[in-house]
């Protein structure tokens, strides 16, 4: 199954980089997941963000406020999907 | 209000760091010195160059009106930009010791007053960016901050800032930063408690207060020096790439008026004797939207041709602390009456400040 990722973020320059960086870890190593943006700030109030972008990996809040480097992506990554890095 | 999310406890303390940490912390201290000092000896030697640049290179004349403004330019524009540097770096430093998380669970039940005080003083240091204004106000009430302390982070966190004071300090000296510090935090305090005093709880939209947000239980990441410094270099490229164009066009702008404008061009307009000038001031700043840095330039412009500091800084504040786009997105959880409560409280407190200032200085 896919890995559920939310990106939370109003859609400022930050958001729109820690989407590039999901994806091009995830395209990277094979990982299939399904990306969902969020802009709208009462959505984002409840997953109890407080600072944006945030990254939400299988309903868990993985970071916020900051754009997360792409070896913690693939730490997450890996782990929540438990897969096995399937690259060569 | 009952809290909803569960507050974390404190991190305990950080476990013994390995071996290996006190060398790499030895090796940034040794880094930040020698970069500091490094720092020192270009910064110290600035005026000397660019009086070589503007006065032998270019072979302006000392005292004409362009050999001025040029000299100005020269000078100010380094200079404004090395402290700019220095301070983010340093101020990126000191952010990653205080999340929006953490500050919230320092200010989560406190009692209002010494909250109000707390909330502001932590509005310098925590990371806030005014697109995340309703996440955080929500994550704050819903966690038990009171409502007037909320509110005195809310208008600290924009108008107290680093880059306002570096710029301040830079271009205007001193002092005139340490007033703007002290005032804004004050207007913050004051501002904060007194819409606590007022009790305006149900001017929160209904659908805040029943809301039930799922604990956010981000890890509260373990950060090493490295890390730290990471988070200062980030910092610098975010914050000085995306200003840096408006310190230079705003100095240019300020060689030009300080080389070419009359002395005392703005004293009928903006001078100490004409009382309506800071209401004025003050309502045609709220509505306005530009960061410290666009604004101090014009600040600095408009004091060296007579316009009286009070003044000046009411205009700041009101630009800085209060805009069309924030009041907007505030709007979505904040009925008319609070908002309206707010732009009041906060416009009262900066023209206030603005009379004082005219009066004494």
């Amino acid at each position: 199954m896919d890995i559920d990722i939310k990106i939370l973020g109003p859609g400022c320059k930050k958001c729109l980089e820690v989407c590039d960086i999901v994806r091009m870890v995830a395209k990277e190593h094979g990982l299939p997941v399904q990306i969902e943006k969020i802009g709208n700030t009462d959505r984002i109030a409840e997953f109890g963000v407080l600072l944006t972008p945030a990254l939400v990996i299988d309903g868990d809040v993985k970071c916020s406020g900051r754009v997360p480097s792409p070896a913690e992506v693939l730490t997450w990554l890996k782990k929540t999907g438990g897969r096995e890095d399937r690259s060569n | 209000m009952q809290p909803i999310t569960t507050i974390q406890p404190l991190q305990a303390a950080p476990p013994p760091a390995p071996p290996l940490a006190t060398g790499t912390k030895l090796r940034y201290l040794l880094i930040g010195l020698v970069g500091v000092g490094l720092w020192y000896a270009i910064y110290s030697q600035l005026h000397r160059l660019a009086e070589l640049l503007a006065f032998s290179l270019l072979g302006l004349k000392p005292g004409s009106h362009l050999g001025e403004a040029v000299l100005f330019f020269f000078y100010d524009t380094p200079k404004v930009l090395m402290l700019l540097t220095l301070i983010v770096f340093a101020v990126g430093i000191l952010r990653s010791f205080f999340t929006p998380e953490r500050t919230r669970k320092i200010l989560a039940g406190k009692r209002e007053s010494i909250g109000n005080v707390l909330a502001a003083l932590l509005g310098i240091v925590t990371p806030f960016c005014s697109c995340s204004a309703v996440p955080l106000f929500i994550g704050f009430v819903t966690a038990g901050v009171p409502l007037g302390v909320t509110f005195s982070f809310l208008i600290s966190a924009p108008m107290v800032n680093e880059i306002a004071i570096v710029l301040l300090y830079g271009l205007l000296g001193w002092k005139v930063a340490a007033i703007y510090l002290g005032t804004g935090l004050l207007i913050a305090i004051v501002a904060g408690w007194t819409i606590g005093r007022l009790h305006m709880e149900h001017g929160i939209e209904d659908w805040v207060r029943d809301m039930h947000i799922n604990a956010a239980h981000i890890p509260d990441e373990k950060l090493t020096w490295n890390d730290r410094f990471n988070h200062g270099k980030t910092a610098v490229r975010d914050i000085v790439g995306k200003v840096w164009i408006y310190v230079v066009a705003g100095i240019a702008v300020g060689a030009g008026i300080h080389g070419f404008v009359p002395e005392g061009f703005m004293a009928s307009i903006m001078g100490k004797d004409a009382w309506w000038s800071v209401p004025v001031a003050v309502v045609i700043g709220i509505p306005m939207y530009s960061n410290a840095a666009g604004i101090v330039p014009v600040v600095e412009a408009l004091l060296g041709k007579g316009a009286a500091l009070g003044t000046v800084l009411a205009f700041m504040m009101s630009v800085i602390a209060l805009s069309l786009p924030e009041i907007v997105i505030l709007r979505k959880v904040l009925k008319p009456r609070l908002i309206a409560v707010f732009i009041g409280v906060v416009g009262t407190g900066i023209m206030l400040v603005g009379y004082l200032f005219n009066s004494i200085i």
